[in-house]
């Protein structure tokens, strides 16, 4: 649909400017997004297109890539080189490159003959040669915490033979710890693992005496529960 | 059926664990849709794990593998089929897993219809089975590739090097590793098994069909605007609470990478090309050139379940599709682990005296590109060090890109570099690529044992290299 589209509009525009001739036409050398000024150069038999490349920083050349029979025509690669022409002297559609950067900096003569009779366009290329190109956005979230505190309660300490025993509860797989204190004097300290729910903890070998108990816990991710429950026991003998 | 079961186990993870639920305000189902709806939207896929090649025949001092060098097709874009170029028609290829002091023979046929050969990047391999861009493969010939594995345990690995194609084999999909082990690694209890992680990460573009797009620039190279992780598109990987070791090879073309925890969490590098170094190196950014390998542990025990911890991509080309490498989302349940990182690794060899400097101009020629003035030519020796000798090489960029000069069959340490001073992890190990930046000069130690013969050196960017940024040296 698109292609008789067009064709129309160039027949149109032909004849809106039916005695102006362009003797030659000029195609120069972008930098930076490495493009030619041109990528569609509409021409007569016999006329000329220059390429130039006079104020680059970067090297370029041009050369031709279809029909087959004009990739003779090329430049050296050099930073700011000479100008190069081509005098096209049958009609027809060439392509034009940059060695260098030929995905981006690519264009095409289209040549007509001496009535101003436009080649015919070619044909739209098949899928497996247009680009389907990566459209996602950028990523907002560079990682995701667990920033939950775990609740720890129902937490109750009793008197078993010779220890004591800490039963909790935990809203998330984590670590609990509980210690043991006489007077100011810390007796003992361990550490478990836990999965989530209620669970139980006994310290054994105590001697008799008052001792007091904290509890404390962590998840997994490291987040601490909120308050430490402390609780009392006197183990006797 | 694939697609199946990966779009239930987005589900599962989309439906985050209890603790993280609060979340859920800003997160709809309706977002999470219109997402998942581009093939390109990352963390969609599980990491795939790259398949293990068996021996046919395994006595007691070698193995034999066979494979064939075939077009394949590969699943990469969702409901797509991609073609590929594939050892035994898989991408990423096959990956070999050999033992130190245990020959490797790999009997490569060729069932592509042109020239193909197989080099081992960064092995000690007798020039003939080096994989010189001259030593071809025919069209429907084979060659035994004798690897003897003489060497200390290393990330290596595989890919064609004819001269001329690489830049489209390779980014077709001829890319595979070959992970060589010793009993050094056993004694220091590196993660083993499934918590051993090759990983091949390579740049592609897309056609409307799914086949891979390339064009060629010969200046730059290619880039692609998406980036595959073992052959998906900026994966997910579940990992337990415990340490995993990560080997990480570039496999692109042309682009360089920069890895990068989320909030530049801790990685320990443990190894890079040549192997293991002398001592871990806690990093937070890892420059990754083209062909370059790093082994990296990553302690994920200090997450909690649920946690996701996204890789990235900080080098200052990456964009969009090519920021976010691949994500590990921690698991539950427990994991109990008694290995911790060596505070020393390995003992480094001592070396002769280095008895030449040569000095490579790398630059751009007026219509290739050229090292010393010179482009690949076959019938030319360019230098010829002696066997088991040290020479100090001094690679002068001068031109406006990445230059990661590889050395065939030998390694190198890195002396100096002018753009600051060399990383710590590069001076604790061997190295048999190094990227030379734009306008940098970087001096190397190379060591020229333990073969004699024809081999090159070239740049790894594989446009550079094949047009024609490759000298040939033969070792005497």
């Amino acid at each position: 649909m698109r292609a008789p589209l067009s064709a129309v509009a160039l027949a149109a525009t032909a004849l809106a400017f039916p005695a102006v001739a362009v003797a030659e036409v000029k195609v120069q050398a972008v930098d930076g997004t490495n493009v030619w000024s041109q990528t569609e150069v509409r021409i007569k038999v016999g006329e000329t297109v220059t390429w130039s490349f006079a104020g680059t920083a970067t090297p370029h050349n041009v050369q031709g890539k279809t029909p087959a029979a004009w990739d003779t025509f090329k430049s050296e690669v050099a930073v700011a080189g000479p100008d190069r022409s081509f005098t096209f002297q049958q009609p027809g559609t060439y392509r034009y490159i940059c060695f260098l950067h030929e995905s981006t900096m690519f264009g095409d003569v289209f040549v007509s003959d001496e009535t101003g009779a436009p080649p015919p366009p070619p044909p739209p290329p098949p899928l497996s040669e247009q680009p389907f190109a990566n459209d996602t956005p950028p990523l907002t979230s560079v990682e995701v915490r667990d920033t939950v505190v775990p609740t720890l309660d129902r937490v109750k300490a009793t008197r078993v033979d010779r220890g004591v025993r800490v039963r909790f509860r935990l809203s998330e797989a984590g670590k609990v710890t509980v210690k043991l204190t006489r007077g100011k004097r810390v007796v003992r300290t361990r550490t478990v693992e836990v999965a989530k729910g209620t669970g139980s903890l006994s310290l054994r070998g105590l001697k008799a005496g008052s001792y007091r108990v904290q509890v404390s816990a962590k998840d997994l991710a490291g987040n601490a529960a909120k308050a430490a429950s402390r609780a009392r026991v006197t183990v006797r003998r | 059926m694939v697609n199946g079961f990966s779009s239930i186990a987005l589900l599962c993870t989309i439906a985050a664990p209890d603790v993280l639920r609060p979340r859920k305000a800003t997160v709809t189902s309706a977002a999470i849709r219109s997402q998942a709806k581009s093939p390109f939207a990352p963390f969609q896929r599980d990491l795939p794990r790259i398949p293990e090649l068996v021996p046919n025949i395994s006595t007691r001092t070698r193995d034999t593998y066979a494979m064939t060098v075939r077009e394949g097709l590969a699943e990469v874009l969702p409901g797509f089929q991609t073609p590929i170029y594939g050892y035994d028609g898989v991408y990423p290829g096959p990956l070999i897993r050999a033992k130190k002091g245990r020959e490797v023979v790999v009997r490569q046929t060729n069932a592509l219809p042109f020239d193909t050969n197989v080099h081992l990047h960064g092995g000690y391999v007798p020039a003939a089975h080096d994989g010189h861009p001259m030593d071809v493969i025919a069209a429907g010939g084979s060659f035994d590739y004798h690897y003897p594995n003489e060497q200390d345990a290393a990330t290596l690995w595989y890919h064609d090097h004819a001269h001329g194609r690489t830049s489209k084999t390779l980014y077709y999909g001829l890319v595979s590793m070959y992970l060589l082990e010793d009993e050094l690694e056993t004694e220091l209890g590196l993660p083993q098994g499934e918590f051993d992680v090759p990983l091949v990460l390579a740049d592609h573009a897309f056609n409307k069909d799914g086949s891979f797009r390339y064009a060629e620039n010969v200046d730059i190279g290619f880039r692609g605007d998406t980036l595959l992780v073992n052959g998906a598109i900026s994966p997910r990987m579940a990992v337990q609470r415990r340490r995993y070791r990560l080997r990480f090879l570039n496999a692109s073309n042309a682009r360089s990478y920069a890895l990068r925890l989320g909030n530049a969490r801790a990685m320990v590098q443990i190894a890079g090309d040549g192997g293991l170094l002398s001592r871990p190196v806690p990093r937070t950014n890892i420059p990754l050139h083209p062909a370059e390998r790093v082994e990296v542990v990553i302690d994920f025990s200090q997450y909690g379940p649920g946690e996701e911890l996204t890789l990235y991509n900080v080098d200052t080309e990456a964009g969009g599709g090519t920021t976010p490498i691949m994500r590990f989302d921690i698991q539950g349940g427990k994991a109990s682990e008694d290995f911790r990182v060596p505070t020393r690794l390995r003992d480094p060899e001592p070396l002769p005296a280095p008895t030449v400097r040569r000095r490579w101009d790398l630059a751009l020629g007026s219509a290739a590109w050229q090292i010393n003035g010179l482009s690949w030519d076959p019938n030319r020796i360019d230098v010829r060090p002696r066997l088991g000798s040290t020479e100090v090489w001094t690679f002068v960029n001068n031109s406006g890109r990445v230059h990661p000069m590889h050395l065939h069959g030998f390694l190198f340490r890195v002396l100096e570099r002018t753009s600051g001073p060399v990383e710590l992890a590069d001076r604790l190990g061997w190295k048999d690529t190094v990227g030379v930046l734009p306008n940098e000069t970087v001096t190397v130690l190379a060591w020229f044992a333990p073969y004699k013969g024809k081999y090159v050196f070239h740049c790894h960017a594989l446009e550079h290299a094949d047009k024609a940024m490759m000298l040939q040296m033969e070792i005497v």
